[in-house]
């Protein structure tokens, strides 16, 4: 009946049923079950004979006593005033809400491409450029400035910095060429299957003569395998080596980096 | 009536995720939208397409002196390293701070406002 009362952290855990309280309010001498009990739990007097069961997160810690004592404000004894207005002066970093630009479906993003914009930014920040891409991950903005001297200053404004795009000019045929020139993967030089052929042989037997575990793998033979752990793809350079080790990747480049370079 | 006492239980609290919500995912983010479904065959083509020029843009940075810009007008020099697939960081090499310049850096794009390079 009023048993629960007894184990709760105010009143002692160990008393029994019936028994006088300890608690201030019970020192009236009124045996439980009552209505009187009822109001330690209400509103929790300390326990002068000490609690049976101790308050686990209030005493605890090298302010433990202040806690307790009740002294001790929830942000700690710093002036709430303060408080608050450094808070407002905090900058807020980027708090997950997307903005406008980023809401935007990936055709809306393409239909930017290719034209002239002005791009504002968050703090007053603007940029102005041919617009390259946008990232649909980020919803970033790749823009593209013609400079004096032939060369091309590239500008990315990151999606969440983004407020307003606005469109100045559309890029004729042109430009367009232009811009899809700027980010055009080289081309590879091809190499002929004998020379290739030539190059592999030339490469593998570099490596041996270097203590290198090397072995040839693919139905054509064409792969170069090193240790098992890394594979050469042709024409044999260094970006076409692939691991899933990147110390022995690094390593196994930079070697035929300096192959490379002594032979020419 | 008996009243149940509550008995206390510990909190597992999680570690932050690099995302900075803990849930594992951001319920926002643009790749959860995309799993809803809700994009359209084109809209994935003209993602794809947008995707490959970005990254191509990244493989052009790599390794060029970039100027960012972060927030409260900061401004720094660096080489350009990488960036990651969910755009939370950047890696640079040579970052020029007022302490130094240190070797290696990551800059979250959080920090990040835009970044510039000469090609």
């Amino acid at each position: 009946m009023g048993v629960p009362l007894l184990s709760s952290p105010c009143c002692g855990g160990a008393l029994g049923g019936g028994q006088t309280l300890a608690c201030p309010r019970a020192e009236a001498g009124v045996a439980l079950p009552s209505i009187s009990a009822v109001q330690p739990l209400l509103a929790p007097a300390r326990s002068r004979a000490g609690n049976a069961r101790p308050r686990l997160a209030g005493g605890l810690g090298h302010r433990g006593a202040q806690r307790k004592a009740g002294k001790l404000l929830p942000f700690g004894d710093r002036d709430p005033q303060r408080f608050w207005k450094r808070a407002e002066q905090t900058m807020v970093l980027d708090v997950r809400n997307m903005n406008d630009w980023q809401r935007k479906s990936p055709l809306d993003w393409e239909t930017y491409v290719n034209k002239m914009v002005k791009v504002a930014a968050i703090e007053k920040h603007e940029y102005e450029g041919w617009v390259l891409t946008v990232d649909p991950v980020s919803a970033s903005i790749v823009l593209a400035t013609f400079l004096e001297n032939e060369k091309v200053s590239i500008s990315v404004v990151l999606g969440h910095a983004i407020q307003e795009v606005e469109i100045l000019k559309e890029g004729d045929d042109e430009m367009k060429q232009r811009l899809s020139c700027i980010f055009a993967p080289e081309e590879s030089k091809a190499y002929s299957p004998e020379e290739e052929e030539k190059r592999k042989n030339a490469l593998k037997t570099w490596l041996e003569t270097n203590h290198i575990p090397v072995t040839e793998q693919g139905e054509s033979g064409r792969t170069l395998c090193v240790a098992g752990v890394l594979t050469i793809d042709p024409p044999y350079g260094p970006e076409e080596c692939s691991s899933s080790n990147e110390i022995i990747l690094s390593r196994v480049q930079g070697l035929i980096q300096g192959y490379l370079e002594k032979q020419q | 009536a008996t009243m149940p006492v509550p008995v206390p239980v510990g909190v597992l609290r999680l570690p932050r995720g690099p995302d900075g919500c803990s849930r594992g995912f951001s319920p926002t983010s643009l790749r959860f939208q995309a799993l809803l479904g809700g994009d359209t065959v084109a809209a994935q083509g003209a993602r794809a397409a947008l995707r490959q020029r970005y990254l191509r843009g990244l493989a052009a940075a790599r390794g060029r002196p970039t100027r960012f810009c972060l927030r409260a007008g900061v401004q720094v020099d660096a080489v350009f390293g990488a960036a990651d697939v969910e755009a939370v960081a950047f890696q640079v090499d040579a970052l020029r701070t007022p302490l130094g310049v240190q070797a290696a850096a990551l800059l979250r794009c959080a920090d990040v406002l835009a970044y510039s390079f000469l090609l």
